[in-house]
């Protein structure tokens, strides 16, 4: 008899083969032209070009870069500044409706104006892609740690745990299920906001890629950069979970 | 070893009303080294609040708590605690969250596996070491914070209703653990309950605490003597003691009740 969680990845692959052959099948029944659309396996032969050709690898290089350190400083950041938030409750109180909105706010339309002030080089997309991302971890953090104990509060007095301590020692472990929440997101927006600022103004990176062989009617690259795309987003989600349960079982 | 002189606390009024609350009356006794003392009063008298002031975790409105001649102001290194809500790290395991203590009370890492597993003995958690609390009962947590607040071995433990969220038979067997520690380790406690048959199996000597403000009505020394546990349940000793405990509260259980 299967397990909860033998279940759950043969759901997930079930799932994934059953986009992919409708991704097969719908071009080939003539939904779309290939301008709109190509079939799954022509995608995959787009994959296979951008990678032995060896155009993806700098461009993928040049992203996960930009990804990675968004991601970092988001998590380093967000978890500072929800701290700090917390203890300062008033504060929060008052920053909390912009917190709740800032995901309704249009950044990218912010791009222009930090290319202006940096140049068009991979800073603005870094400060964007981690500017989008370390909200969701500043959130996290604070609902994390609304919801500690009273009696861990009286443990750590008992102790004398210094402030450092207490946060190392008692609020951030017990906080830690919903910062590892707000790091999972953090990793998506991340990637989000390199790849989408890339494609607006880059001349490297994943999304540059992607639109170069938009703008050059190579849909078969295109595609397999789309594809690429999709593929370091769940690779990146699966690390960042596996991270974040390995620190989980060795607390 | 523990003296209270006179110790009252005041909690000033609060959402706008009118007069402080007096929850601590001027309220003396005094505990031996190695005695163990259970405090007992209607709901309401100021149990938790005289707790927490020997813990250090309020400062007294009047009078003076000393501990071995030194005056308590707050949380104190002789000072371990037991509360009643679960207090354990459910992201440490059993023996982690006992380390916990070992390790903020100073004890050098070197020292703190032995004596780790010496207190996971001792505290009846062999073969749960690893166990985090979510894979524990109830009475095994507080078995776990037990074992926590012994470690550093404190001169005085408190223990604010630690058995207060089991169910009986779970009470009465920790109760018994609890005196198999008490004297393997020779420790001084001061043990809050508001539970007359608990009252009458653990103490040395019962504080009675008056309703409203808590002062204190009596101190009765339990004829039950040292060989007492949940086998002397239905002894008559036992029987005399949870009478006079009775007899004391039940006039404090018409005032609370009248003034709640």
């Amino acid at each position: 008899m299967m397990g909860y969680s033998t279940k759950v990845v043969a759901t997930r692959t079930l799932l994934f083969v059953a986009a992919a052959a409708a991704l097969e099948i719908v071009p080939r029944v003539g939904v779309g032209t290939q301008l709109e659309i190509i079939p799954f396996s022509e995608m995959l032969h787009g994959v296979w070009a951008i990678t032995s050709s060896g155009e993806l690898w700098p461009h993928l290089g040049t992203s996960l870069l930009s990804i990675g350190s968004a991601f970092l400083t988001a998590t380093v950041l967000g978890v500072a500044i929800g701290y700090a938030l917390w203890r300062l409750p008033r504060i929060y109180a008052a920053v909390s409706p912009y917190l709740v909105s800032y995901y309704a706010i249009p950044i990218f339309a912010f791009y222009p104006i930090l290319v202006v002030m940096f140049g068009a080089n991979r800073i603005p997309i870094y400060l964007l892609a981690a500017g989008w991302a370390v909200v969701a971890v500043v959130v996290s953090t604070v609902e994390g740690l609304a919801h500690l104990r009273q009696s861990w509060e009286k443990v750590a007095d008992t102790y004398h745990l210094s402030w450092w301590d207490r946060a190392l020692s008692v609020h951030l472990p017990a906080a830690w299920p919903q910062i590892a929440m707000g790091m999972r997101l953090a990793a998506t927006y991340s990637i989000l906001g390199v790849i989408a600022s890339e494609f607006i103004l880059s001349g490297e990176g994943l999304g540059h890629m992607v639109n170069h062989h938009y703008n050059s009617f190579t849909f078969r690259e295109m595609w397999g950069g789309i594809v690429t795309v999709f593929a370091v987003g769940i690779t990146l989600d699966v690390l960042v979970r596996r991270m974040t349960r390995g620190l989980e079982s060795e607390r | 070893m523990l003296i209270m002189d006179q110790v009252s606390m005041r909690y000033p009024a609060t959402g706008g009303g009118a007069g402080d609350v007096l929850a601590l009356d001027r309220l003396s006794f005094r505990v031996e080294q190695g005695e163990f003392i259970v405090i007992i009063g209607p709901s309401g008298c100021g149990k938790t609040s005289l707790l927490e002031v020997i813990g250090g975790f309020r400062r007294a409105t009047g009078g003076r708590i000393e501990i071995d001649g030194e005056e308590i102001n707050g949380p104190h290194q002789d000072i371990g605690v037991v509360f009643q809500e679960d207090s354990t790290f459910p992201w440490l395991s059993a023996e982690q969250n006992i380390e916990f203590s070992l390790k903020h009370r100073g004890v050098p890492a070197s020292d703190r596996p032995t004596r780790t597993a010496e207190m996971v003995r001792l505290v009846g958690l062999d073969g749960f070491e690893k166990h985090r609390p979510s894979q524990l009962s109830g009475g095994m947590r507080q078995r776990v914070a037990l074992g926590r607040a012994l470690a550093p071995q404190p001169k005085l433990l408190l223990m604010d209703e630690p058995f207060g969220a089991l169910d009986e038979q779970s009470r009465l067997g920790l109760g018994d653990e609890l005196l198999r520690v008490w004297r393997a380790t020779g420790c001084t406690i001061v043990f809050i309950t508001h539970s007359l048959s608990e009252a009458a199996m653990l103490a040395d000597r019962v504080v009675v605490l008056a309703a409203r403000p808590g002062r204190v009505l009596d101190i009765i020394p339990n004829p039950a003597g040292a060989g007492r546990s949940s086998e002397r349940i239905g002894t008559p000793e036992f029987s005399e003691m949870t009478a006079v405990l009775w007899n004391l509260l039940k006039s404090q259980v018409k005032c609370g009740k009248r003034d709640a």
